[in-house]
């Protein structure tokens, strides 16, 4: 072998520990003289990293292979909609005004969410209750799918009002403001009474429910950081374009609603028929303390290559300092859009930091800074 | 609750190279649970799986690398590598909402283990279309196979031994020198 190729040996054996504590103090007396050989033990993990990590991504595509699942959105909202209208709809839709077009009892359609998961379970495996695709059951699930849509419509009627509890955290119904509360849980009975109420009257808005998912971002104390968000691929009933409100007045066709405190919010839907729905519920927008991240942290280098510097995401860090007991610098970097995110517990001169607690110092561009201490425990 | 003798069979499984019984063991026991997580919290089930996919990924790497702990549940490796994952996504994604942190056991280390950026994987894959066809070959068997040179001699046709561990250290030379030539890639390892 030649004297070239050696020194990449002697360091994989430095490396794996094989060496003995002789041959260890001569090459660790090497690397503190020897700049080219701190450089080569770096470039030598990281080609371990690379080979290990080339091999380790290909499991990627086996994986995306193995939970493939092609029809998973139809089947948990499109499939929900499809029973519904063959549930329902002739009874229903046929006898509205074609430009009302009401999404009649959706929460009817919403139940059939988690029920059609759980009724899949039973008739499929009897033991599941994810909806997760195996390798094995994958194609199984999709047949399952379709014979239980019908299996579905017909239990409907029987199974419903237990069904409709589990519905309410799935997702959300919003029923027509001027109905009574009680309409939410319908049974298929009180429906028929509802469609021909509808007959008689000629209110496009009527009957009317749109279903949607929300959810919320937290708002800084003290602050107008908090949001509200429609997930609009999931808004279903009335005509689209939709605009929402939280006053009723003021009503924005983004799909969120910024900028709010911490607070109860009511929420208006309004469709381009410009029927107007109040979702059920009051939507929270909680809060939370921007100012103060977690403080403390514990760092195992042996066990994690990095710890991530809990920079406050609301605001841009300007740089980072670590310290040591003693209050000596052992670590400082310049931070640009976040970067570098974590430490690997070397100092700025490529030593390992001792273990015990290291103050920190975050510094933001606005002036401020956070504090806190990261224990490196080894 | 733990069951020990499971976990470590996942991970000789893991070492040895026996994939598909690692990963149907994980879609039965950890995907569930990581896709709980993620669509309690503002995802949905896609989301969930690359999640875990991502996870998984670290764990592999992690345990390949010799860095796994082994006291460490793989469940609760998962877990908290995919929770982690999930914050900075939301976090990205600026829908900034408390993760709920109820189900975390041991919440004092970063779980974040030999994660793989998609930078990382990018300069994965220059670094090794760069070194050519027979040192991508044999370095997975020395350093991720981690067979003996004698099994990488026979697998590759070499006369022997000798010629096998020759062969390596040229390949691994050659890797690591292009490394070494490229400081932003040092400094994105090295993160």
């Amino acid at each position: 072998m030649s004297e070239d190729t050696q020194i990449w040996e002697q360091i994989d054996r430095y490396l794996s520990g094989e060496m003995n504590p002789t041959e260890r103090d001569v090459f660790e007396q090497a690397i503190a003289s020897d700049k080219q050989l701190t450089e080569q033990i770096e470039a030598s993990k990281i080609a371990s990293e690379v080979v290990v990590g080339f091999e380790v991504l290909k499991l990627k595509a086996q994986m995306t292979k193995d939970l493939a699942k092609p029809k998973h959105n139809f089947g948990k909202y499109g499939l929900g909609l499809l029973v519904l209208i063959m549930v329902s709809g002739v009874a229903y839709f046929g006898l509205n005004s074609p430009a009302s077009k009401p999404r009649s009892a959706s929460s009817t359609s919403v139940s059939l969410g988690p029920a059609q998961v759980g009724t899949l379970a039973a008739t499929d495996q009897g033991t599941s209750n994810a909806p997760i695709a195996t390798p094995a059951n994958s194609p199984k699930t999709k047949e399952g799918t379709a014979s239980v849509a019908k299996e579905l419509a017909n239990q409907k009627t029987v199974e419903e009002p237990q069904k409709q509890v589990a519905v309410v955290k799935e997702a959300v119904v919003i029923q027509k403001s001027i109905e009574e509360p009680a309409k939410h849980k319908v049974s298929t009975e009180d429906k028929k009474e509802v469609s021909s109420q509808v007959l008689k009257k000629v209110d496009v808005c009527e009957g009317l429910s749109i279903q949607m998912d929300l959810y919320t971002s937290a708002s800084c104390k003290g602050g107008h950081t908090g949001a509200i968000h429609v997930k609009m691929q999931t808004l279903k009933g009335g005509q689209a374009p939709y605009t929402f409100s939280i006053d009723a007045e003021h009503y924005t066709d983004a799909s969120a609603l910024v900028d709010l405190e911490a607070g109860s919010y009511k929420l208006f839907v309004k469709d381009a028929n410009a029927c107007s729905l109040q979702y059920p519920n009051t939507v929270v927008v909680k809060e939370i303390s921007c100012a103060e991240p977690a403080k403390e942290f514990t760092y195992n280098p042996a066990y994690d290559p990095a710890w991530v510097i809990p920079y406050n995401t609301h605001k841009n860090a300007k740089s980072v300092k670590i310290f040591d007991k003693s209050g000596r610098e052992v670590f400082t970097a310049t931070v640009h859009n976040g970067t570098p995110n974590d430490w690997n517990g070397d100092s700025n001169t490529g030593l390992n930091v001792g273990m015990g607690n290291h103050p920190y110092i975050i510094e933001y561009t606005d002036g401020t800074i956070d504090k806190g201490t990261i224990m490196i425990v080894r | 609750m733990t069951d020990n003798s499971k976990d470590q069979e996942i991970i000789d499984a893991i070492r040895t190279g026996n994939n598909s019984f690692v990963l149907n063991h994980l879609y039965k026991i950890a995907l569930p649970k990581i896709i709980r997580l993620v669509v309690q919290n503002n995802g949905d089930e896609e989301e969930a799986k690359d999640v875990f996919q991502d996870a998984v990924i670290a764990l592999f790497n992690t345990v390949k690398l010799n860095k796994y702990d082994e006291r460490k549940e793989i469940d609760g490796f998962l877990y908290f590598v995919a929770r982690n994952l999930w914050i900075n996504r939301i976090k990205k994604k600026n829908r900034q909402q408390d993760i709920m942190d109820t189900e975390i056991k041991e919440v004092n280390e970063s779980p974040l283990v030999s994660m793989i950026s998609d930078e990382k994987q990018a300069a994965i894959n220059e670094l090794m279309n760069k070194i050519g066809s027979q040192c991508r070959e044999l370095l997975k068997y020395t350093m991720h196979d981690g067979l003996s040179m004698k099994e990488v001699a026979e697998k590759m046709g070499f006369a022997g031994e000798t010629v096998a561990k020759s062969t390596h250290y040229r390949c691994k030379q050659k890797l690591a020198t292009i490394i070494q030539g490229n400081k932003t890639l040092i400094t994105l390892f090295k993160e």
